[in-house]
């Protein structure tokens, strides 16, 4: 795939990166191997790398949509209306001179996305009720457990159910995530932490399979 | 030994494997390459290796077979349903573009309005006579062969999910084989038109009797933290500046609304100056309205003199985890301020940040993932005093936090917000009182519906079981 000239390339881009990336992440653990000037002006620079990768995901996906367009592949006529959106979108953005903050800005915002993503985001709900009814079961392996814990933290965080509930209810949710789940949720954070450090080191001595 | 190759990444994996120990792909149910008389597995799989290398002439069975299924690529997909997306892509670009610029190659960007003058027609997809686009590529029976790999798929897990598990503590081992999974239409309590009734009855009854009650009583159950978190906010000195964090937008509103918002009253009663940033595109905007109404419930006079002496907008801060730990040591370069908001002497304050570091830090989060980055990455390089306000679900995540000392306060759920609400000492206005009830009462029918939905699910299974 690469030539001979540009395999050595990349390997000096991706030393390079490396070393950064080193310099960046021994300043957090206290180890300077850089002045913290230079460290900062790093992580300026991925900052700026940052907005380059938004800048490219939105050209990406730009580019795709009209590919999709222009070839009529399935669903072409929603990839014409993500365009024409976006362009509206951009066009609102730019053309005022309070930018995000613009009126017309503000408008979409409130009439368009956040609806939208509250919508989308509701439907959860309704997968969430489907699942409920579906799988939470006292008859299924271990239902018994999970049933029991859903139905104590809905009863002590429903507003409507909280007049009813009684202290001792209260005090024992408070114990169970006080201590039990405490523990689990320690030792998930815990795993995971561990997990990621070995896989790390896996890949850093190239054993990985 | 008898291997399989995984129809994903081609490992050769033990015949017996659930999963492929490489890429991670489901197994259980497939079998090994057929090893015809005399034939031993090896050359079984070899001869597989060079048919997906060079694919041969069809046979007349396997033509056959391709009539029954619907389509020529109905083996492929079957086998492998998690490519039959990309395959059909390919298929798809190699088809239409093959008409222009040959098979294979990427057309060009722009090649006149063919894709608007013959557009795919939708009806195509779901019938199964003419009318697709292109007649070397047949649409229709893809899509189905896509659907059935999907349900494929579903079935496999169902199978998974209920007999492949261990069983867990306390559930009677044969619990799992004798659970029946309930048929597509549903018997007696099954049927799905039960769960379509309360939904509706539920969002009537919203919409007819929410903003009717008052919750009323004590108030809600306030978890540990919530003290904490108010006790922090209240020592604050006049001018302190906070970092705020908002790392929510409007999908979560309608939960972290009720968290963020008391926090941000009681920060702008004791006067303090807010640099509100966020990592999400929508989060500044989302932080503005709640700022807003925050200003409205404390009846100020003057808004907009308020926000411009006590908020500056840091508006949307890209980059990720990756751009967090700046903020920790140089704010003034991480945040990307709004001009029109905040005058030089306020751009000075920020750089300030970077020696003696926020007063306190305020993260407002729906995932725990956020509170975790900033207590990661960012609390360890200014040393901070760091409080969060999150949803429900992300409490127990962070707790840890709270008991270890890396959080100063943790306010979470919407009883978390509440119980703090009512720690402010202040009179909340009408409107203010009739959104929060408005709310509220959503939260109600919401769970209401749930728990009814869970007791009826199970008075359904129970039934179905005893029914011979």
């Amino acid at each position: 795939m690469f030539s001979s000239r540009s395999s050595w390339l990349n390997r000096i881009v991706l030393l390079v990166v490396l070393a950064n990336a080193g310099v960046i992440i021994s300043t957090r653990l206290g180890l300077p191997l850089a002045p913290p000037a230079a460290a900062t002006t790093l992580y300026g620079w991925a900052l700026v790398l940052g907005g380059f990768a938004v800048l490219l995901g939105i050209a990406n996906a730009v580019r795709f949509h009209l590919v999709r367009v222009q070839r009529g592949q399935r669903e072409w006529l929603l990839s014409l209306l993500l365009l024409i959106v976006f362009a509206l979108v951009l066009g609102a953005g730019v053309s005022s001179p309070e930018g995000t903050t613009g009126l017309l800005s503000e408008w979409v915002f409130d009439a368009v996305l956040a609806p939208g993503q509250a919508t989308l985001f509701a439907l959860t709900g309704i997968f969430l009720l489907s699942a409920a009814y579906h799988f939470l079961r006292v008859d299924r392996p271990g239902g018994l457990w999970i049933l029991a814990g859903v139905l104590l933290m809905l009863l002590v965080q429903t507003p409507f159910l909280y007049q009813m509930v009684p202290e001792s209810v209260v005090e024992l949710v408070d114990w169970l995530l006080s201590w039990p789940v405490m523990a689990a949720m320690r030792g998930v954070l815990l795993g995971g932490a561990l997990a990621v450090l070995f896989i790390s080191l896996r890949l850093i001595v190239n054993s990985a399979k | 030994m008898a291997t399989s190759e995984c129809p994903h990444c081609g490992y050769g994996n033990p015949v017996e494997s659930q999963f492929c120990v490489h890429c991670g792909t489901v197994l259980a149910g497939q079998k090994a390459p057929p090893a015809s008389d005399g034939e031993s597995a090896e050359e079984a799989e070899e001869q597989s290796g060079d048919e997906e290398a060079a694919p041969s002439e069809p046979s007349e069975e396997e033509e056959e077979q391709e009539d029954a299924t619907g389509s020529s690529g109905a083996g492929v997909s079957g086998t492998r349903p998690h490519l039959a997306g990309e395959e059909e892509e390919a298929g798809e670009e190699a088809g239409v573009g093959g008409s222009g610029s040959g098979a294979g190659g990427p057309g060009p960007l722009l090649r006149g309005l063919g894709g608007l003058l013959e557009p795919a027609d939708p009806l195509s997809y779901i019938s199964s006579g003419s009318g697709g686009l292109d007649p070397t590529v047949d649409r229709p029976t893809a899509l189905m062969v896509e659907l059935r790999a999907d349900e494929e798929e579903r079935g496999h897990l169902r199978r998974l999910y209920a007999e492949n598990l261990p069983t867990a503590v306390g559930a009677s081992p044969d619990a799992a084989a004798n659970f029946v999974e309930p048929s597509r239409s549903g018997n007696g309590l099954q049927r799905r038109v039960w769960l379509e009734l309360i939904l509706l009855l539920g969002m009537a009854g919203a919409l007819l009797w929410g903003g009717q009650s008052s919750p009323g009583g004590a108030g809600p159950h306030a978890l540990p933290g919530l003290e904490e978190a108010h006790w922090q906010i209240d020592g604050l000195q006049p001018n302190s500046l906070v970092l705020v964090n908002w790392a929510y937008d409007p999908a979560t509103a309608g939960e972290m609304d009720l968290v963020a918002q008391p926090l941000i009253e009681h920060l702008l009663q004791k006067q303090a100056k807010l640099i509100v940033f966020s990592q999400l595109p929508g989060g500044p905007a989302s932080a503005r309205r709640v700022i807003a109404r925050a200003e409205e419930s404390l009846q100020r006079p003057s808004r907009s003199q308020i926000t411009a002496n006590l908020v500056i907008e840091g508006g949307y801060l890209p980059g990720g985890g990756a751009s967090l730990p700046l903020l920790g040591v140089a704010p003034a370069r991480a945040l990307p301020v709004d001009p029109s908001w905040v005058d030089l002497r306020e751009r000075f304050s920020i750089a300030g940040l970077g020696d003696a570091g926020p007063a306190l830090t305020l993260v407002i989060a729906a995932h725990a993932e956020d509170v975790r980055r900033w207590l990661e990455q960012v609390q360890p390089l200014n040393g901070g005093t760091v409080i969060a306000a999150t949803s429900a679900v992300v409490g127990p995540s962070v707790r840890p936090y709270l008991h270890s000392g890396q959080l100063a306060g943790l306010v979470s759920g919407w009883d978390g917000g509440s119980a703090y609400g009512r720690r402010l000492d202040r009179a909340r206005g009408a409107v203010e009182q009739a959104r929060s009830l408005r709310r509220v009462s959503g939260l109600n029918w919401g769970v209401g519906i749930l728990i009814v939905s869970v007791l009826l699910g199970n008075a359904a299974g129970l039934t179905e079981r005893r029914r011979p």
